[in-house]
Protein backbone atom coordinates (compact mmCIF):
# COMPACT_ATOMS: atom_id res chain seq x y z
CA UNK A 1 0.00 0.00 0.00
CA UNK A 2 2.82 2.41 0.74
CA UNK A 3 4.66 4.13 -2.05
CA UNK A 4 7.91 4.55 -0.14
CA UNK A 5 9.90 2.03 -2.18
CA UNK A 6 11.12 4.34 -4.91
CA UNK A 7 13.93 3.22 -7.19
CA UNK A 8 16.78 5.71 -7.27
CA UNK A 9 17.90 6.42 -10.79
CA UNK A 10 21.16 8.14 -11.55
CA UNK A 11 21.99 10.86 -9.05
CA UNK A 12 18.44 11.16 -7.69
CA UNK A 13 18.38 11.22 -3.89
CA UNK A 14 17.05 8.09 -2.26
CA UNK A 15 13.86 8.43 -0.28
CA UNK A 16 14.39 8.03 3.43
CA UNK A 17 12.02 6.55 5.92
CA UNK A 18 8.73 8.37 6.22
CA UNK A 19 8.43 10.25 9.49
CA UNK A 20 4.84 9.72 10.56
CA UNK A 21 4.65 12.60 13.07
CA UNK A 22 6.26 15.06 10.66
CA UNK A 23 3.95 14.18 7.75
CA UNK A 24 0.99 14.29 10.12
CA UNK A 25 1.92 17.82 11.13
CA UNK A 26 2.15 18.97 7.51
CA UNK A 27 -1.14 17.26 6.61
CA UNK A 28 -2.90 18.94 9.51
CA UNK A 29 -1.40 22.31 8.59
CA UNK A 30 -2.63 21.92 5.01
CA UNK A 31 -6.09 20.92 6.18
CA UNK A 32 -6.26 23.80 8.63
CA UNK A 33 -5.24 26.25 5.91
CA UNK A 34 -8.22 25.06 3.84
CA UNK A 35 -10.60 25.18 6.78
CA UNK A 36 -9.63 28.56 8.17
CA UNK A 37 -11.92 30.80 6.14
CA UNK A 38 -13.91 33.52 7.92
CA UNK A 39 -17.24 32.42 6.43
CA UNK A 40 -16.80 28.84 7.54
CA UNK A 41 -15.70 29.72 11.05
CA UNK A 42 -18.59 32.17 11.34
CA UNK A 43 -21.05 29.43 10.39
CA UNK A 44 -19.55 27.05 12.92
CA UNK A 45 -19.68 29.77 15.55
CA UNK A 46 -23.39 30.32 14.93
CA UNK A 47 -24.06 26.58 15.22
CA UNK A 48 -22.20 26.42 18.54
CA UNK A 49 -23.83 29.52 19.99
CA UNK A 50 -27.37 28.53 19.03
CA UNK A 51 -28.02 25.99 21.86
CA UNK A 52 -26.26 28.31 24.31
CA UNK A 53 -28.61 31.10 23.33
CA UNK A 54 -31.57 28.97 24.34
CA UNK A 55 -29.82 28.03 27.55
CA UNK A 56 -29.55 31.74 28.36
CA UNK A 57 -33.27 32.16 27.73
CA UNK A 58 -33.96 29.08 29.85
CA UNK A 59 -31.79 30.28 32.72
CA UNK A 60 -33.20 33.79 32.66
CA UNK A 61 -36.76 32.56 33.22
CA UNK A 62 -35.96 30.73 36.44
CA UNK A 63 -38.60 28.33 37.77
CA UNK A 64 -40.98 29.27 34.94
CA UNK A 65 -38.86 27.23 32.55
CA UNK A 66 -39.78 23.85 33.99
CA UNK A 67 -37.77 20.66 34.22
CA UNK A 68 -34.11 21.27 33.23
CA UNK A 69 -33.50 17.62 32.32
CA UNK A 70 -36.32 17.55 29.79
CA UNK A 71 -35.20 20.90 28.38
CA UNK A 72 -31.59 19.79 28.07
CA UNK A 73 -32.40 16.43 26.46
CA UNK A 74 -34.60 18.15 23.87
CA UNK A 75 -32.03 20.85 23.09
CA UNK A 76 -29.17 18.37 22.95
CA UNK A 77 -31.07 16.03 20.68
CA UNK A 78 -32.64 18.57 18.32
CA UNK A 79 -30.05 21.34 18.22
CA UNK A 80 -26.75 19.57 18.82
CA UNK A 81 -27.11 15.94 17.72
CA UNK A 82 -29.42 16.59 14.78
CA UNK A 83 -28.16 19.96 13.56
CA UNK A 84 -24.90 21.36 14.91
CA UNK A 85 -22.72 18.23 15.09
CA UNK A 86 -23.49 16.87 11.58
CA UNK A 87 -23.11 20.29 9.97
CA UNK A 88 -19.82 21.01 11.78
CA UNK A 89 -18.56 17.55 10.83
CA UNK A 90 -19.66 18.17 7.25
CA UNK A 91 -17.69 21.41 7.07
CA UNK A 92 -14.55 20.06 8.77
CA UNK A 93 -14.67 16.65 7.10
CA UNK A 94 -15.17 17.78 3.51
CA UNK A 95 -13.27 21.07 3.40
CA UNK A 96 -9.72 19.80 2.93
CA UNK A 97 -10.06 16.90 0.50
CA UNK A 98 -12.83 18.55 -1.52
CA UNK A 99 -10.88 21.76 -2.04
CA UNK A 100 -7.75 19.82 -2.96
CA UNK A 101 -9.60 17.58 -5.38
CA UNK A 102 -11.21 20.66 -6.93
CA UNK A 103 -8.05 22.61 -7.65
CA UNK A 104 -5.86 19.62 -8.42
CA UNK A 105 -3.42 19.93 -5.50
CA UNK A 106 -4.48 16.52 -4.19
CA UNK A 107 -2.09 15.13 -6.79
CA UNK A 108 0.92 16.73 -5.09
CA UNK A 109 -0.10 15.19 -1.80
CA UNK A 110 -0.54 11.71 -3.23
CA UNK A 111 2.70 11.65 -5.18
CA UNK A 112 4.79 12.00 -2.02
CA UNK A 113 6.19 8.95 -0.27
CA UNK A 114 3.67 9.25 2.55
CA UNK A 115 1.54 6.11 2.78
CA UNK A 116 -1.94 6.87 1.49
CA UNK A 117 -3.74 5.27 4.39
CA UNK A 118 -1.77 7.59 6.65
CA UNK A 119 -2.95 10.65 4.70
CA UNK A 120 -6.57 9.57 5.16
CA UNK A 121 -6.04 8.57 8.79
CA UNK A 122 -4.50 11.93 9.72
CA UNK A 123 -7.22 13.88 7.95
CA UNK A 124 -9.92 11.77 9.61
CA UNK A 125 -8.30 12.29 13.00
CA UNK A 126 -8.02 16.03 12.38
CA UNK A 127 -11.68 16.39 11.43
CA UNK A 128 -12.81 14.04 14.22
CA UNK A 129 -10.97 15.79 17.01
CA UNK A 130 -12.00 19.26 15.86
CA UNK A 131 -15.65 18.31 15.38
CA UNK A 132 -15.77 16.39 18.63
CA UNK A 133 -14.16 19.18 20.62
CA UNK A 134 -16.32 21.94 19.16
CA UNK A 135 -19.60 20.01 19.59
CA UNK A 136 -18.67 18.87 23.08
CA UNK A 137 -17.94 22.49 23.94
CA UNK A 138 -21.41 23.45 22.68
CA UNK A 139 -23.00 20.78 24.89
CA UNK A 140 -20.92 21.64 27.94
CA UNK A 141 -21.56 25.38 27.54
CA UNK A 142 -25.30 24.87 27.15
CA UNK A 143 -25.43 22.77 30.29
CA UNK A 144 -23.27 25.18 32.25
CA UNK A 145 -25.41 28.16 31.29
CA UNK A 146 -28.75 26.43 31.86
CA UNK A 147 -28.18 24.69 35.21
CA UNK A 148 -24.75 25.85 36.38
CA UNK A 149 -22.49 23.11 37.67
CA UNK A 150 -25.26 20.97 39.20
CA UNK A 151 -25.49 18.56 36.19
CA UNK A 152 -28.83 16.89 37.09
CA UNK A 153 -28.90 13.13 36.37
CA UNK A 154 -25.45 13.44 34.72
CA UNK A 155 -27.18 14.66 31.63
CA UNK A 156 -24.57 17.18 30.49
CA UNK A 157 -21.57 14.93 31.09
CA UNK A 158 -23.29 12.06 29.30
CA UNK A 159 -24.09 14.16 26.27
CA UNK A 160 -20.64 15.77 26.22
CA UNK A 161 -19.14 12.32 25.91
CA UNK A 162 -21.76 11.11 23.42
CA UNK A 163 -21.42 14.17 21.19
CA UNK A 164 -17.63 13.88 21.16
CA UNK A 165 -18.04 10.29 20.03
CA UNK A 166 -20.76 11.20 17.51
CA UNK A 167 -18.81 14.13 16.12
CA UNK A 168 -15.82 11.90 15.50
CA UNK A 169 -18.02 9.31 13.77
CA UNK A 170 -19.71 11.92 11.59
CA UNK A 171 -16.36 13.42 10.65
CA UNK A 172 -15.06 10.00 9.55
CA UNK A 173 -18.21 9.42 7.50
CA UNK A 174 -17.97 12.77 5.73
CA UNK A 175 -14.22 12.41 5.13
CA UNK A 176 -15.03 9.18 3.31
CA UNK A 177 -17.73 11.01 1.33
CA UNK A 178 -15.25 13.75 0.35
CA UNK A 179 -12.98 11.10 -1.11
CA UNK A 180 -15.67 9.01 -2.77
CA UNK A 181 -17.85 11.66 -4.40
CA UNK A 182 -17.20 14.87 -6.16
CA UNK A 183 -20.03 16.74 -4.47
CA UNK A 184 -19.44 15.63 -0.92
CA UNK A 185 -21.24 18.52 0.72
CA UNK A 186 -24.50 17.91 -1.12
CA UNK A 187 -24.36 14.13 -0.57
CA UNK A 188 -23.71 14.73 3.13
CA UNK A 189 -26.67 17.07 3.30
CA UNK A 190 -28.87 14.47 1.63
CA UNK A 191 -27.75 12.00 4.29
CA UNK A 192 -28.44 14.40 7.17
CA UNK A 193 -31.77 15.73 5.91
CA UNK A 194 -33.25 12.84 4.04
CA UNK A 195 -31.82 9.75 5.73
CA UNK A 196 -31.74 10.92 9.34
CA UNK A 197 -34.54 13.47 9.11
CA UNK A 198 -37.23 11.97 6.89
CA UNK A 199 -36.54 8.25 6.45
CA UNK A 200 -35.52 7.47 10.04
CA UNK A 201 -38.83 8.83 11.25
CA UNK A 202 -40.78 6.65 8.84
CA UNK A 203 -38.76 3.44 9.09
CA UNK A 204 -37.64 2.74 12.68
CA UNK A 205 -35.30 0.00 11.44
CA UNK A 206 -33.04 2.71 10.02
CA UNK A 207 -32.25 3.83 13.57
CA UNK A 208 -29.58 1.16 13.52
CA UNK A 209 -27.90 2.91 10.60
CA UNK A 210 -28.15 6.47 11.89
CA UNK A 211 -25.27 8.22 13.62
CA UNK A 212 -27.73 10.41 15.49
CA UNK A 213 -29.32 7.37 17.12
CA UNK A 214 -25.91 5.91 17.95
CA UNK A 215 -25.10 9.15 19.73
CA UNK A 216 -28.31 8.95 21.74
CA UNK A 217 -27.51 5.34 22.62
CA UNK A 218 -24.15 6.35 24.04
CA UNK A 219 -25.72 9.22 25.95
CA UNK A 220 -28.38 6.91 27.39
CA UNK A 221 -25.66 4.67 28.79
CA UNK A 222 -24.15 7.38 30.97
CA UNK A 223 -27.21 9.27 32.16
CA UNK A 224 -29.85 8.44 34.74
CA UNK A 225 -32.56 10.30 32.81
CA UNK A 226 -35.25 8.14 31.25
CA UNK A 227 -36.48 10.18 28.32
CA UNK A 228 -38.36 8.40 25.55
CA UNK A 229 -35.77 9.67 23.06
CA UNK A 230 -33.04 7.83 24.95
CA UNK A 231 -34.67 4.50 25.71
CA UNK A 232 -35.46 3.43 22.15
CA UNK A 233 -33.01 2.50 19.44
CA UNK A 234 -29.79 0.51 19.29
CA UNK A 235 -27.66 -0.54 22.24
CA UNK A 236 -24.44 1.21 23.17
CA UNK A 237 -22.22 -1.71 22.12
CA UNK A 238 -23.81 -1.78 18.71
CA UNK A 239 -23.20 1.94 18.35
CA UNK A 240 -19.55 1.74 19.38
CA UNK A 241 -18.91 -1.25 17.13
CA UNK A 242 -20.58 0.43 14.20
CA UNK A 243 -18.46 3.55 14.48
CA UNK A 244 -15.24 1.55 14.76
CA UNK A 245 -16.24 -0.22 11.54
CA UNK A 246 -17.04 3.13 9.95
CA UNK A 247 -13.66 4.65 10.84
CA UNK A 248 -11.77 1.59 9.58
CA UNK A 249 -13.87 1.65 6.41
CA UNK A 250 -13.00 5.32 5.86
CA UNK A 251 -9.26 4.74 6.26
CA UNK A 252 -9.21 1.62 4.10
CA UNK A 253 -11.49 2.76 1.28
CA UNK A 254 -10.11 6.29 1.36
CA UNK A 255 -6.58 4.95 1.09
CA UNK A 256 -7.58 2.72 -1.83
CA UNK A 257 -9.33 5.63 -3.43
CA UNK A 258 -6.23 7.81 -3.34
CA UNK A 259 -4.51 5.37 -5.68
CA UNK A 260 -6.57 6.92 -8.45
CA UNK A 261 -6.88 10.53 -7.34
CA UNK A 262 -9.32 12.60 -9.32
CA UNK A 263 -7.62 15.56 -10.86
CA UNK A 264 -10.07 18.39 -11.12
CA UNK A 265 -9.81 21.52 -13.14
CA UNK A 266 -6.17 22.33 -12.64
CA UNK A 267 -5.46 26.00 -12.31
CA UNK A 268 -8.83 27.47 -11.51
CA UNK B 1 -41.61 33.53 -30.41
CA UNK B 2 -42.91 35.93 -33.02
CA UNK B 3 -41.55 38.79 -30.93
CA UNK B 4 -38.12 37.28 -31.06
CA UNK B 5 -38.10 36.86 -34.83
CA UNK B 6 -39.45 40.37 -35.25
CA UNK B 7 -36.68 41.68 -33.01
CA UNK B 8 -34.17 39.75 -35.03
CA UNK B 9 -35.33 41.29 -38.28
CA UNK B 10 -35.49 44.76 -36.82
CA UNK B 11 -31.80 44.82 -35.90
CA UNK B 12 -29.80 43.48 -38.80
CA UNK B 13 -27.11 46.09 -38.19
CA UNK B 14 -25.43 46.84 -34.87
CA UNK B 15 -27.91 48.47 -32.55
CA UNK B 16 -27.07 51.40 -30.33
CA UNK B 17 -23.98 52.28 -32.29
CA UNK B 18 -22.00 49.23 -31.10
CA UNK B 19 -19.49 47.75 -33.48
CA UNK B 20 -17.89 44.33 -33.71
CA UNK B 21 -14.21 45.04 -34.23
CA UNK B 22 -12.35 42.79 -36.63
CA UNK B 23 -9.52 41.30 -34.62
CA UNK B 24 -8.84 38.59 -37.11
CA UNK B 25 -10.98 35.99 -35.41
CA UNK B 26 -13.61 33.91 -37.11
CA UNK B 27 -16.22 36.25 -38.53
CA UNK B 28 -19.87 36.28 -37.70
CA UNK B 29 -22.14 37.14 -40.61
CA UNK B 30 -25.47 36.01 -39.20
CA UNK B 31 -28.23 38.18 -37.84
CA UNK B 32 -27.68 39.93 -34.49
CA UNK B 33 -30.49 38.88 -32.27
CA UNK B 34 -30.55 41.83 -29.87
CA UNK B 35 -31.03 42.20 -26.16
CA UNK B 36 -34.35 40.37 -26.01
CA UNK B 37 -32.80 37.24 -27.45
CA UNK B 38 -29.83 37.58 -25.11
CA UNK B 39 -32.14 37.61 -22.12
CA UNK B 40 -34.12 34.69 -23.49
CA UNK B 41 -30.97 32.65 -24.01
CA UNK B 42 -29.76 33.52 -20.52
CA UNK B 43 -33.08 32.46 -19.03
CA UNK B 44 -33.14 29.08 -20.78
CA UNK B 45 -29.49 28.42 -20.02
CA UNK B 46 -30.22 29.05 -16.34
CA UNK B 47 -33.42 27.01 -16.31
CA UNK B 48 -31.74 24.04 -17.96
CA UNK B 49 -28.71 24.30 -15.67
CA UNK B 50 -30.98 24.08 -12.62
CA UNK B 51 -32.21 20.68 -13.77
CA UNK B 52 -28.82 19.60 -15.11
CA UNK B 53 -30.18 19.32 -18.65
CA UNK B 54 -27.50 19.13 -21.28
CA UNK B 55 -24.97 18.14 -18.63
CA UNK B 56 -23.69 14.69 -17.61
CA UNK B 57 -25.92 12.34 -15.63
CA UNK B 58 -24.25 13.20 -12.33
CA UNK B 59 -25.53 16.77 -12.56
CA UNK B 60 -29.08 15.49 -12.88
CA UNK B 61 -28.85 13.37 -9.73
CA UNK B 62 -30.24 15.88 -7.22
CA UNK B 63 -33.08 17.30 -9.38
CA UNK B 64 -34.21 13.82 -10.35
CA UNK B 65 -33.89 12.60 -6.75
CA UNK B 66 -35.96 15.50 -5.41
CA UNK B 67 -38.63 15.15 -8.11
CA UNK B 68 -38.99 11.41 -7.55
CA UNK B 69 -38.99 11.59 -3.76
CA UNK B 70 -41.56 14.36 -3.69
CA UNK B 71 -43.86 12.91 -6.33
CA UNK B 72 -43.88 9.27 -5.18
CA UNK B 73 -45.92 9.95 -2.01
CA UNK B 74 -48.41 11.95 -4.11
CA UNK B 75 -48.76 9.07 -6.51
CA UNK B 76 -49.16 6.58 -3.65
CA UNK B 77 -51.79 8.78 -2.04
CA UNK B 78 -53.77 9.06 -5.26
CA UNK B 79 -53.53 5.32 -5.87
CA UNK B 80 -54.68 4.57 -2.32
CA UNK B 81 -57.60 6.93 -2.74
CA UNK B 82 -58.57 5.36 -6.04
CA UNK B 83 -58.25 1.78 -4.79
CA UNK B 84 -60.46 2.49 -1.80
CA UNK B 85 -63.10 4.33 -3.87
CA UNK B 86 -62.28 7.60 -2.17
CA UNK B 87 -62.47 6.20 1.36
CA UNK B 88 -58.86 7.18 2.00
CA UNK B 89 -58.78 10.99 1.80
CA UNK B 90 -56.13 12.79 -0.22
CA UNK B 91 -54.29 15.06 2.22
CA UNK B 92 -52.54 17.84 0.33
CA UNK B 93 -51.08 19.72 3.28
CA UNK B 94 -49.86 16.70 5.23
CA UNK B 95 -48.04 15.49 2.12
CA UNK B 96 -46.44 18.77 1.15
CA UNK B 97 -45.41 19.57 4.73
CA UNK B 98 -42.91 16.71 4.75
CA UNK B 99 -41.46 17.73 1.42
CA UNK B 100 -40.75 21.41 1.88
CA UNK B 101 -37.22 20.76 3.08
CA UNK B 102 -36.52 18.76 -0.07
CA UNK B 103 -37.36 21.81 -2.17
CA UNK B 104 -34.80 23.70 -0.10
CA UNK B 105 -32.34 20.90 -0.80
CA UNK B 106 -33.01 21.28 -4.54
CA UNK B 107 -32.37 25.00 -4.28
CA UNK B 108 -29.22 24.54 -2.19
CA UNK B 109 -27.76 21.97 -4.56
CA UNK B 110 -28.73 23.59 -7.87
CA UNK B 111 -28.91 27.33 -7.18
CA UNK B 112 -25.13 27.76 -6.80
CA UNK B 113 -24.87 26.07 -10.21
CA UNK B 114 -25.98 29.42 -11.65
CA UNK B 115 -25.07 32.00 -9.09
CA UNK B 116 -21.64 30.80 -7.96
CA UNK B 117 -20.36 29.30 -11.18
CA UNK B 118 -20.67 32.52 -13.18
CA UNK B 119 -18.54 34.23 -10.55
CA UNK B 120 -16.12 31.33 -10.18
CA UNK B 121 -15.47 31.06 -13.92
CA UNK B 122 -15.40 34.84 -14.36
CA UNK B 123 -17.97 35.01 -17.12
CA UNK B 124 -19.77 37.99 -15.59
CA UNK B 125 -17.53 40.57 -17.32
CA UNK B 126 -18.42 38.96 -20.66
CA UNK B 127 -22.11 39.49 -19.93
CA UNK B 128 -21.94 42.96 -18.43
CA UNK B 129 -19.85 44.42 -21.25
CA UNK B 130 -22.57 43.46 -23.71
CA UNK B 131 -26.24 44.25 -23.88
CA UNK B 132 -27.17 42.55 -20.62
CA UNK B 133 -26.87 44.99 -17.72
CA UNK B 134 -26.33 44.01 -14.12
CA UNK B 135 -29.93 44.45 -13.06
CA UNK B 136 -31.16 42.64 -16.18
CA UNK B 137 -28.79 39.80 -15.40
CA UNK B 138 -30.04 39.65 -11.80
CA UNK B 139 -33.66 39.69 -12.98
CA UNK B 140 -33.20 36.95 -15.59
CA UNK B 141 -31.24 34.75 -13.19
CA UNK B 142 -33.96 35.23 -10.58
CA UNK B 143 -36.61 34.35 -13.15
CA UNK B 144 -34.81 31.07 -13.96
CA UNK B 145 -34.54 30.13 -10.31
CA UNK B 146 -38.11 31.13 -9.52
CA UNK B 147 -39.60 29.16 -12.43
CA UNK B 148 -37.49 26.09 -11.67
CA UNK B 149 -38.46 26.00 -7.98
CA UNK B 150 -42.07 26.68 -8.98
CA UNK B 151 -42.00 23.65 -11.31
CA UNK B 152 -40.51 21.45 -8.59
CA UNK B 153 -42.93 22.63 -5.91
CA UNK B 154 -45.97 22.52 -8.18
CA UNK B 155 -45.33 19.02 -9.53
CA UNK B 156 -46.45 16.95 -6.49
CA UNK B 157 -49.41 19.22 -5.74
CA UNK B 158 -50.59 19.20 -9.34
CA UNK B 159 -50.20 15.43 -9.43
CA UNK B 160 -52.48 15.18 -6.39
CA UNK B 161 -55.06 17.52 -7.92
CA UNK B 162 -55.15 15.83 -11.33
CA UNK B 163 -55.01 12.41 -9.72
CA UNK B 164 -57.86 13.11 -7.36
CA UNK B 165 -60.08 14.12 -10.26
CA UNK B 166 -58.80 11.30 -12.43
CA UNK B 167 -59.43 8.40 -10.06
CA UNK B 168 -62.94 9.52 -9.11
CA UNK B 169 -65.86 7.40 -10.32
CA UNK B 170 -67.48 10.48 -11.79
CA UNK B 171 -64.74 12.85 -12.93
CA UNK B 172 -67.17 15.62 -13.81
CA UNK B 173 -68.68 15.62 -10.32
CA UNK B 174 -65.22 15.39 -8.81
CA UNK B 175 -64.16 18.39 -10.87
CA UNK B 176 -66.87 20.57 -9.36
CA UNK B 177 -65.89 19.59 -5.80
CA UNK B 178 -62.12 19.27 -6.13
CA UNK B 179 -61.66 21.76 -8.98
CA UNK B 180 -61.56 24.94 -6.86
CA UNK B 181 -58.58 23.52 -5.03
CA UNK B 182 -56.41 24.60 -7.94
CA UNK B 183 -56.38 28.05 -6.31
CA UNK B 184 -54.65 26.95 -3.09
CA UNK B 185 -52.41 24.62 -5.11
CA UNK B 186 -51.12 27.48 -7.25
CA UNK B 187 -50.92 29.92 -4.35
CA UNK B 188 -48.94 27.53 -2.17
CA UNK B 189 -46.49 26.57 -4.92
CA UNK B 190 -45.94 30.24 -5.81
CA UNK B 191 -45.33 31.11 -2.16
CA UNK B 192 -42.79 28.31 -1.84
CA UNK B 193 -40.98 29.36 -5.01
CA UNK B 194 -41.04 33.00 -3.89
CA UNK B 195 -39.52 32.31 -0.46
CA UNK B 196 -37.15 29.42 -1.24
CA UNK B 197 -36.17 30.67 -4.69
CA UNK B 198 -35.57 34.31 -3.78
CA UNK B 199 -33.75 33.73 -0.50
CA UNK B 200 -31.80 30.83 -1.99
CA UNK B 201 -30.79 32.84 -5.06
CA UNK B 202 -29.55 35.68 -2.86
CA UNK B 203 -27.60 33.44 -0.47
CA UNK B 204 -26.02 31.40 -3.25
CA UNK B 205 -24.91 34.54 -5.09
CA UNK B 206 -22.81 35.55 -2.08
CA UNK B 207 -19.94 33.13 -2.64
CA UNK B 208 -18.06 32.16 -5.79
CA UNK B 209 -17.39 28.74 -4.23
CA UNK B 210 -20.21 26.33 -4.84
CA UNK B 211 -19.75 24.35 -1.64
CA UNK B 212 -19.97 27.43 0.55
CA UNK B 213 -23.03 28.68 -1.30
CA UNK B 214 -24.76 25.34 -0.78
CA UNK B 215 -23.89 25.37 2.90
CA UNK B 216 -25.15 28.94 3.24
CA UNK B 217 -28.56 28.18 1.72
CA UNK B 218 -29.28 24.97 3.59
CA UNK B 219 -27.65 26.20 6.80
CA UNK B 220 -29.80 29.32 6.98
CA UNK B 221 -33.03 27.41 6.56
CA UNK B 222 -31.99 24.68 9.03
CA UNK B 223 -30.93 27.21 11.67
CA UNK B 224 -34.28 28.99 11.27
CA UNK B 225 -36.07 25.67 11.77
CA UNK B 226 -34.05 25.02 14.92
CA UNK B 227 -34.76 28.49 16.29
CA UNK B 228 -38.45 28.13 15.49
CA UNK B 229 -38.87 24.75 17.13
CA UNK B 230 -36.95 25.89 20.20
CA UNK B 231 -39.05 29.03 20.50
CA UNK B 232 -42.17 26.91 20.35
CA UNK B 233 -41.07 25.01 23.46
CA UNK B 234 -40.69 28.14 25.54
CA UNK B 235 -43.80 28.46 27.65
CA UNK B 236 -45.73 31.69 27.36
CA UNK B 237 -44.97 32.37 23.69
CA UNK B 238 -47.61 32.04 21.01
CA UNK B 239 -47.74 28.63 19.30
CA UNK B 240 -47.44 30.33 15.92
CA UNK B 241 -44.37 32.43 16.69
CA UNK B 242 -42.32 29.66 15.07
CA UNK B 243 -44.25 30.03 11.83
CA UNK B 244 -43.24 33.67 11.52
CA UNK B 245 -39.57 33.07 12.35
CA UNK B 246 -39.10 29.84 10.42
CA UNK B 247 -40.43 30.18 6.88
CA UNK B 248 -40.55 26.41 6.32
CA UNK B 249 -42.90 26.06 9.28
CA UNK B 250 -44.77 29.13 8.02
CA UNK B 251 -45.39 27.54 4.63
CA UNK B 252 -46.52 24.32 6.27
CA UNK B 253 -48.98 26.24 8.41
CA UNK B 254 -50.27 28.09 5.34
CA UNK B 255 -50.71 24.74 3.59
CA UNK B 256 -52.77 23.35 6.45
CA UNK B 257 -54.96 26.45 6.62
CA UNK B 258 -55.45 26.73 2.84
CA UNK B 259 -56.43 23.10 2.37
CA UNK B 260 -58.57 23.07 5.51
CA UNK B 261 -56.68 20.21 7.11
CA UNK B 262 -55.73 20.09 10.75
CA UNK B 263 -53.07 18.66 12.98
CA UNK B 264 -53.37 18.26 16.72
CA UNK B 265 -51.41 21.46 17.20
CA UNK B 266 -53.71 23.45 14.93
CA UNK B 267 -56.81 22.06 16.66
CA UNK B 268 -55.48 23.06 20.07
CA UNK B 269 -54.35 26.51 18.94
CA UNK B 270 -56.67 28.33 16.53
CA UNK B 271 -54.40 29.88 13.87
CA UNK B 272 -54.27 33.60 13.14
CA UNK B 273 -55.59 34.76 9.74
CA UNK B 274 -53.73 33.27 6.82
CA UNK B 275 -52.83 36.64 5.29
CA UNK B 276 -50.47 37.38 8.18
CA UNK B 277 -48.36 34.37 7.20
CA UNK B 278 -48.58 35.18 3.52
CA UNK B 279 -47.53 38.76 4.20
CA UNK B 280 -44.49 37.60 6.20
CA UNK B 281 -43.51 35.19 3.47
CA UNK B 282 -43.98 37.83 0.79
CA UNK B 283 -41.75 40.20 2.77
CA UNK B 284 -39.05 37.57 3.26
CA UNK B 285 -39.05 36.70 -0.45
CA UNK B 286 -39.00 40.39 -1.42
CA UNK B 287 -36.03 40.93 0.89
CA UNK B 288 -34.24 38.03 -0.81
CA UNK B 289 -34.92 39.52 -4.24
CA UNK B 290 -33.72 42.95 -3.14
CA UNK B 291 -30.61 41.33 -1.70
CA UNK B 292 -29.93 39.58 -5.02
CA UNK B 293 -30.15 42.87 -6.93
CA UNK B 294 -27.92 44.54 -4.32
CA UNK B 295 -25.37 41.76 -4.60
CA UNK B 296 -25.37 41.84 -8.40
CA UNK B 297 -24.78 45.59 -8.44
CA UNK B 298 -21.60 45.32 -6.42
CA UNK B 299 -20.20 41.89 -7.36
CA UNK B 300 -16.72 41.98 -8.89
CA UNK B 301 -16.87 41.55 -12.61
Amino acid sequence: MSASATTPRGAAPTAGRVSFPATARVLVQLAWARTRSPVLLLGIGVLVLLPMFFAVVFASRGVLSGDPVEFLVRRYDELVCALATPLIALLFGTSAFSAEADDGTLLYLVTTTTPRWWIVAVRTLFASVLTGAVSAFAVWGTGAIAVGSSDPEHITSAFTLAVFYGGATYAALFTALALLTRRALVSGLVYVIFWEGVLSGTFPALQYLSVRQWMLAVAAEFTDASDARLTSGPSVWFALGASVVLVLFTVYVGGRRLHQPRIGRVGT
Amino acid sequence: MSDATAGRRATPTPAGGSVIHDLGYRRYEGPRAGVREARRALFWQGFRALFGLGRPAKSKAIPVFVLIVTMLPSLASVVASGASNGQVPVNYAALIAGQTLLFVLFMAAQGPELMSRDQQHRVLPLMFTRTVTRSQYAFVRWLSVFSAVLCVALAPLLLLWIGQIGVAKDPAAAFTTVGPRIGPVLLLATTMAWVIGNVGAFLSSLSPRRAYATAAVIGSFLVCIAIGSALRDLAGLSYYIAAYVDQIEGMRTVAFILFGETTRGIELHPPPPVWTFLLTEFAVGAAGLAGLFWRMRRVDA
